[in-house]
Parts: structure tokens; C-alpha cells; sequence
């Protein structure tokens, strides 16, 4: 059932899906603090 | 640019528990795999559910949302579950192909009891880590009263990026 993948794909995958992650985070938070800076 | 990089190092200070949870929470996987324990597969399966988990969240915040008119969240909300719900569990019937993992998708407990071991407490670590930023950032900091449903609805979209990638990876393996 174990898939015998490198084990350099499932690093960079997961790195990948990590700043991913912390990119869509950064992001969607500036979005909100700017529109609660307009309407302040 | 320097505005920006302000608004970057004052948002760092402001939530470094979430930020340095996420982080956590998605290199330990990485952990696990140079320790041997975890394959390709534990690693899908966990993105996978991981999309749930965020996809139940989304719910919650569309509900939450304050900038939308009477009884419009309710259809949004109804409207996401559906359509990522399909999403979700067809991205699930295809993984289970590719995994070659015999579980029957109407059957929550046979999902569950066919996971890999593992899977189910860092699935719950994952849970409490999105729970926690959504009550810090969202409800704490008050995001809801300025989110846009639309673009909530959107938002979960945008991650799916990363099972995409390693499916096209093995088609065009096997393809080749």
C-alpha cells in the first residue's frame, strides 16, 4: 500500500504546500486589515 | 514596498501564535517523513482532509459574516457546502484510486477506521490549529465584520493547488 516515493518530492511538497499556506495566510489577512482601516 | 513590508513585520508581531502555528502544524509532516513514518500517502490523505477541515471552517465564517444582507449568507453557506462538498469528495473518490485504497466514501466510520495510523491525530491537530486562527483573527480581531462572503467562498479554492500538482505528477509518470 506505501507508495516508495523519493523521499526529495514529498520534502519539496511539503515545503511547497507550506508557504503556500502562509502566503493565502499573509494575504487574505492584509485584504481584511485594509478594509477595516477604510472604514475606521 | 516599504508600507507593505511595516504592515508585514506588525502583522508578524500581532499574530505570531497563528503564524508560528500554521508553520508548525504543516512541517511536521516533514518530521515524520525523515523519521521514516510517513510516505506519500499519509502526507495525500492528510491535504486532503486537511481541505475538509478548512472547508467546515468556511461554513462558519459565511455564517459569521456581518456584511452580508439578511438571509444571503444562508444561501452562500448552502451553496459552498454543496459545491465544495462535491469537490471535496470527488478529490477523495480520485485519491482513493490513486492510493489504491478500498473505502466506501458514504460510510464516515469506514473512512475513518481505514486510515492510515497517524492520520486521525494530526488531523485533529489540524482542526484545533484552524479553529484557533479563526477565532483569533476572525472573531477576536473582528475580520468578520468587514468579510466579503464572496470572496470567502472562494478562499478554500485556492489550496486545492497542492493535490493538483502531485496528481498531474503521477499522471505524467505513468503517462511517460
Amino acid at each position: 500500500m506505501a507508495l516508495n516515493e523519493p523521499r526529495a518530492l514529498l520534502v519539496g511538497l511539503i515545503l511547497l504546500k507550506t508557504i503556500l499556506d502562509v502566503v493565502l495566510h499573509v494575504r487574505s489577512h492584509a485584504r481584511q486589515d485594509q478594509k477595516q482601516l477604510l472604514q475606521a | 514596498m516599504l508600507l507593505w513590508i511595516d504592515w508585514l513585520a506588525a502583522f508578524l508581531h500581532r499574530s505570531k501564535r497563528t503564524a508560528l502555528l500554521l508553520v508548525a502544524v504543516n512541517l511536521l509532516p516533514l518530521v515524520l517523513v525523515f523519521a521514516g513514518l510517513w510516505d506519500l500517502q499519509r502526507v495525500m490523505l492528510l491535504y486532503w482532509l486537511e481541505n475538509g477541515v478548512i472547508g467546515i471552517y468556511n461554513v462558519v465564517r459565511i455564517l459569521s459574516a456581518r456584511e452580508t444582507f439578511f438571509l444571503i449568507w444562508l444561501l452562500i453557506a448552502l451553496f459552498f457546502t454543496v459545491h465544495y462538498g462535491m469537490f471535496f469528495l470527488g478529490h477523495g473518490v480520485f485519491l482513493m484510486g490513486m492510493l489504491k485504497l478500498l473505502v466506501d466514501m458514504g460510510n464516515l466510520t469506514s473512512l475513518w477506521t481505514s486510515l492510515p495510523s497517524g492520520i486521525g491525530p494530526m488531523v485533529l491537530l489540524l482542526f484545533v490549529s484552524h479553529g484557533y486562527s479563526t477565532a483569533w483573527h476572525y472573531f477576536h480581531e473582528g475580520e468578520s465584520q468587514t468579510a466579503n462572503t464572496g470572496q470567502l467562498m472562494m478562499r478554500p479554492y485556492a489550496r486545492v493547488v497542492i493535490l493538483h500538482i502531485t496528481y498531474w505528477e503521477r499522471v505524467l509518470r505513468r503517462w511517460r
